[in-house]
């Protein structure tokens, strides 16, 4: 019984993170309506985001900012830091990401003044005519 | 193996639930709207998941940007696209069951494989044991800036950071191509919305004492982000923020005339050039390009500190064209291009 609890604490949040890929990749393919297709592009992408900070995480770690001691001398046990190199990266690519999220969203307003409508049928229906 | 009691483990798994029942209940809801309310509290959610690994900076970047900026810019696509939306569509059929499976096969292949993969908050874990304690244990000594997060972002990866915020202002541009139109067959339709002359008093009064604080606080985030999570691009996403504020609370024109689009465009431009500027600076004085140690003679101080204060000047450029980025974003987006009337 502990094994398993022990297997499910260590573990669980690469879960949730494949967890909420697929879903997003689900309502990309699945979903009809291009501004679904968006939304499941941005959770796809907070999974990837999810899993890559879940690996820079440190148990008993605290915030990658350096304590100093009384006497002004920086504490500096790594192991008492979480990893910040996961946080730089995902930090960017959130910014990226909004940017990304900034051209979808026009070329799907662009897409309904063309074609009068976000959804991927009518499109290729009107794109046919 | 033992586990730290402190980890609150429950706490985790109930956020995580929570924000695989928001990311379905976003994609499943009919209504834009509400698809994008659920995708902004899907990004609350997901930030307290990353305070709590600890990923402060991730963190306020992710409540300034994926909770508000991302949420509004959703919010006026979708009071634009809404409008010319037909309410009775016929269900929708499609691949559903095939893509169901292929999707399940898929992802119980990966969650098999995470047997491989260290334990979660592992200490000895590969990513924890190689690269990631030179930063922390050599980052002082180097460039006198405890933020760890701020020194590798803006001095040991500056090339990356650089070209991330090149990517930002082309995103800029091309949202700007793509919407800006001239042509009078769609500014008719445009024109038909009732202009919006509400008296929102209260509204209007809270933004007008709220404003201020804000980009103070804009401010203090990107100065004092050698000593504390922030930096420049929490501070630019903020100070970005208070402008589509003002758009908010009055209208786009109020916040135009406070800050012109021509304008935007030159902090857009102006921050990139900021940032390749000191790098080709460092470049001219002898040293590698974004190499801050080579301006340690013309600042009078010591190599470290000249590297403590090429990372804020950077950071600077990077918060003017964030700031500009999203601003310029918010104009073209709620208002489809023509920048007559938005959100």
């Amino acid at each position: 019984m502990d094994d398993l609890f022990f297997f499910i604490i260590a573990k669980y949040n690469y879960w949730a993170a494949i967890v909420l890929l697929f879903i997003g990749l689900f309502g990309m393919i699945v979903r009809n309506n291009l501004m679904k297709k968006i939304i499941g592009m941005v959770i796809f992408q907070t999974a990837i985001l999810l899993f890559i900070v879940s690996i820079g995480a440190k148990r008993g770690a605290t915030v990658p900012i350096l304590k100093f001691s009384p006497d002004k001398q920086p504490m500096l046990d790594a192991a008492t830091y979480a990893n910040p190199l996961p946080h730089v990266l995902i930090l960017t690519a959130i910014v990226v990401g909004v940017a990304v999220l900034g051209v979808a969203l026009a070329l799907l307003q662009k897409i309904q003044r063309v074609h009068g409508t976000i959804e991927e049928d009518e499109i290729l229906e009107d794109m046919r005519k | 193996m033992t586990w730290d009691a402190s980890l609150l483990w429950q706490f985790d798994i109930l956020i995580l639930l929570m924000m695989v029942i928001c990311a379905v209940t976003a994609l499943a809801l009919e209504g834009l709207l509400s698809s994008a309310i659920a995708t902004g509290v899907y990004s609350f959610l997901i930030c307290l998941m990353w305070t709590h690994m600890m990923a402060v900076d991730v963190a306020f970047t992710e409540a300034a940007v994926g909770a508000a900026i991302s949420t509004v810019i959703f919010l006026g696509t979708a009071q634009y696209i809404s409008r010319w939306i037909k309410k009775d569509r016929p269900k929708e059929q499609g691949i559903k069951q095939l893509t169901l499976v292929i999707a399940m096969i898929c992802a119980g292949m990966m969650l098999a494989a995470t047997r491989d993969l260290p334990d979660w908050a592992d200490t000895a874990s590969p990513a924890s044991t190689h690269l990631s304690p030179g930063y922390i244990e050599q980052g002082y000594f180097e460039t006198a800036t405890p933020n760890v997060v701020t020194a590798v972002l803006a001095d040991y990866r500056s090339y990356d950071t650089m070209f991330e915020v090149v990517v930002v202002f082309a995103a800029a541009l091309v949202v700007m191509v793509l919407l800006r139109h001239t042509s009078h067959k769609h500014r008719k339709v445009l024109h038909l919305r009732p202009k919006r002359e509400g008296r929102d008093t209260v509204l209007r009064g809270a933004a007008q004492s709220i404003i201020p604080v804000m980009q103070i606080f804009a401010l203090y985030v990107l100065f004092h982000g050698h000593y504390s999570p922030g930096g420049g691009f929490q501070g630019g996403v903020i100070f970005g923020a208070s402008f589509i504020l003002l758009a908010l609370c009055y209208n786009l024109k109020f916040s135009m005339n406070r800050f012109k689009e021509h304008a935007v465009l030159w902090c857009c431009a102006g921050g990139v050039l900021l940032y390749a500027g000191i790098g080709a600076a460092c470049l001219s004085l002898g040293m590698n390009f974004l190499g801050y140690g080579a301006l340690a003679d013309g600042l009078g101080v010591s190599v470290v500190m000249a590297r403590s204060h090429g990372i804020l000047a950077v950071e600077i450029g990077v918060g003017i064209t964030v700031m500009a980025v999203m601003v310029s974003l918010y104009y073209d987006l709620a208002s489809g291009g023509d920048l007559e009337d938005g959100l």
